[in-house]
C-alpha cells in the first residue's frame, strides 16, 4: 500500500471516529471551472504580466502614486492637526521631510490600494523615513471623497498617535 | 516539453531574463491548480477565485526575484494566495456594509447562484457549514478533509503546531457534524 493511500485511509477512519454523519457523505470535489479554463490561464496570466512587464506598470503606477498621493495628504493633515493641537513646541517623533514616498506606494501595491485603513496609514507614517511629499497634497473635495470611500475615521489616526 | 521541474530549477530559470517567462509560465502550469482550489474553497465563486488567482501570480511574477528559499516556494505562493482571499473578503465585508455573521449568508447566496457548482443538496449544506466556521478553522478543515494533507505538512504551510492543527480540525469536523445532522 503506498503512502498516500495510507494517508487517505487516515483521513477517512479520524473523520468516522470523530464526525460518523460527516465521514458518509462523499467528499468528491463539488465545484466546477469553465472548459478549459486550467489550459487557458497561463496565457491570461501571461497577457497581464505582458502589460505589467515591469514590476510596476505606468497605468498601475499613475494610480498608486494617485491614491498615494491622497493617502500622503491624509496622513500630513492627521500630523498636523496632532502638531497644532498637542505639541507647542512640535517636538514628536516625526519629521515630514524624511518621509519616503516609494515606500508607501509598496506597501500600498502589497496590501492593496483599495485596503488602506487607519491603522496602515499609521505605520506608514511612523515608518517612513525619506523624502518630503508636501507638494503631493490633492484638493480637500479628493481626501475627503477617499475618506469616505474607504471609511476611514480621522480621528482614529489622530488618536493613535497621541497615545 | 519537461514540464516537471522542481522548483529549484525553475527558479534558477526565473533568475535568467531569458528564460524567466518560460520559467514563470512553466510554474503556473505546475501550481495553479492548488492554488485554484484553494482559493476557490475561500471565496467559493469562480469569477472571484479567479480574479483573486490572476492577481495572485502578478504578485509572484513581482516579488519571485526577492524571494529567498528558507520558506519552500509553494509555502510562500500559498501565504499569498490566502492574503489575498482574507484581503477580498475583508473589502466585500466593508463594500456591502455586512457584519461578519451575514457574510456567511452571502457567501452561500452566492454559491447556490454559482453555475460552477454541482453539488447536491447534501453538498450545498456541507458547504453552509463550511461557511460557518471561522476562516483560518475553515482553510484547516478543507486542507485535511479535501486535500488529505497531513498535519506535518499543515504545519509548516499554516505555521501553527500539529497539536493546535489536529484540536482545529476536530472541532470543525464536530462543528459540521452538527450542523448537517441535527441543526
Amino acid at each position: 500500500m503506498n503512502t498516500n493511500n495510507e494517508n487517505s485511509n487516515e483521513v477517512r477512519k479520524e473523520l468516522e471516529d470523530i464526525a460518523p454523519s460527516l465521514s458518509k457523505i462523499d467528499r468528491a470535489n463539488p465545484f466546477e471551472v469553465p472548459d478549459n479554463y486550467f489550459d487557458n490561464l497561463p496565457g491570461v496570466v501571461s497577457d497581464r504580466i505582458n502589460g505589467h512587464s515591469t514590476p510596476h506598470s505606468s497605468t498601475v503606477r499613475a494610480l498608486v502614486i494617485r491614491w498615494t498621493a491622497v493617502a500622503a495628504s491624509i496622513i500630513l493633515i492627521a500630523v498636523l492637526t496632532f502638531v497644532l493641537t498637542n505639541s507647542p513646541e512640535g517636538n514628536i517623533n516625526l519629521d515630514l521631510a524624511q518621509l519616503d514616498l516609494d515606500e508607501i506606494e509598496e506597501v500600498l501595491m502589497d496590501q492593496g490600494i483599495y485596503a488602506v485603513e487607519e491603522e496602515e496609514l499609521i505605520d506608514m507614517l511612523l515608518d517612513s523615513d525619506e523624502e518630503s511629499f508636501l507638494e503631493e497634497i490633492n484638493d480637500l473635495d479628493e481626501i475627503i471623497d477617499y475618506l469616505i470611500d474607504n471609511n476611514i475615521d480621522l480621528t482614529t489616526i489622530v488618536e493613535e498617535l497621541e497615545s | 516539453m519537461k514540464e516537471d521541474y522542481s522548483d529549484e530549477e525553475l527558479l534558477k530559470q526565473f533568475e535568467n531574463e531569458g528564460t524567466r517567462p518560460k520559467a514563470f509560465n512553466l510554474l503556473v502550469i505546475k501550481y495553479q491548480k492548488r492554488l485554484y482550489w484553494h482559493i476557490r474553497k475561500m471565496v467559493l465563486n469562480h469569477d472571484d477565485a479567479d480574479d483573486i488567482l490572476q492577481n495572485v501570480w502578478i504578485k509572484i511574477w513581482n516579488g519571485l526575484s526577492k524571494f529567498r528559499s528558507d520558506a519552500g516556494l509553494y509555502t510562500w505562493m500559498y501565504r499569498i494566495a490566502s492574503n489575498e482571499c482574507l484581503t477580498f473578503l475583508n473589502k466585500k465585508k466593508k463594500k456591502l456594509l455586512v457584519p461578519l455573521a451575514d457574510m456567511e449568508n452571502l457567501l452561500s447566496q452566492s454559491l447556490e447562484a454559482d453555475s460552477y457548482f454541482s453539488g447536491d443538496e447534501i453538498q450545498l449544506k456541507l458547504q453552509k457549514a463550511v461557511l460557518s466556521l471561522p476562516e483560518k478553522q475553515r482553510i484547516v478543515f478543507n486542507l485535511r478533509y479535501y486535500d488529505e494533507m497531513k498535519y506535518e505538512e499543515m504545519s509548516g504551510l499554516l505555521l501553527t503546531s500539529v497539536g493546535a492543527l489536529k484540536a482545529s480540525y476536530h472541532h470543525a469536523a464536530k462543528k459540521i457534524e452538527k450542523f448537517i445532522s441535527g441543526d
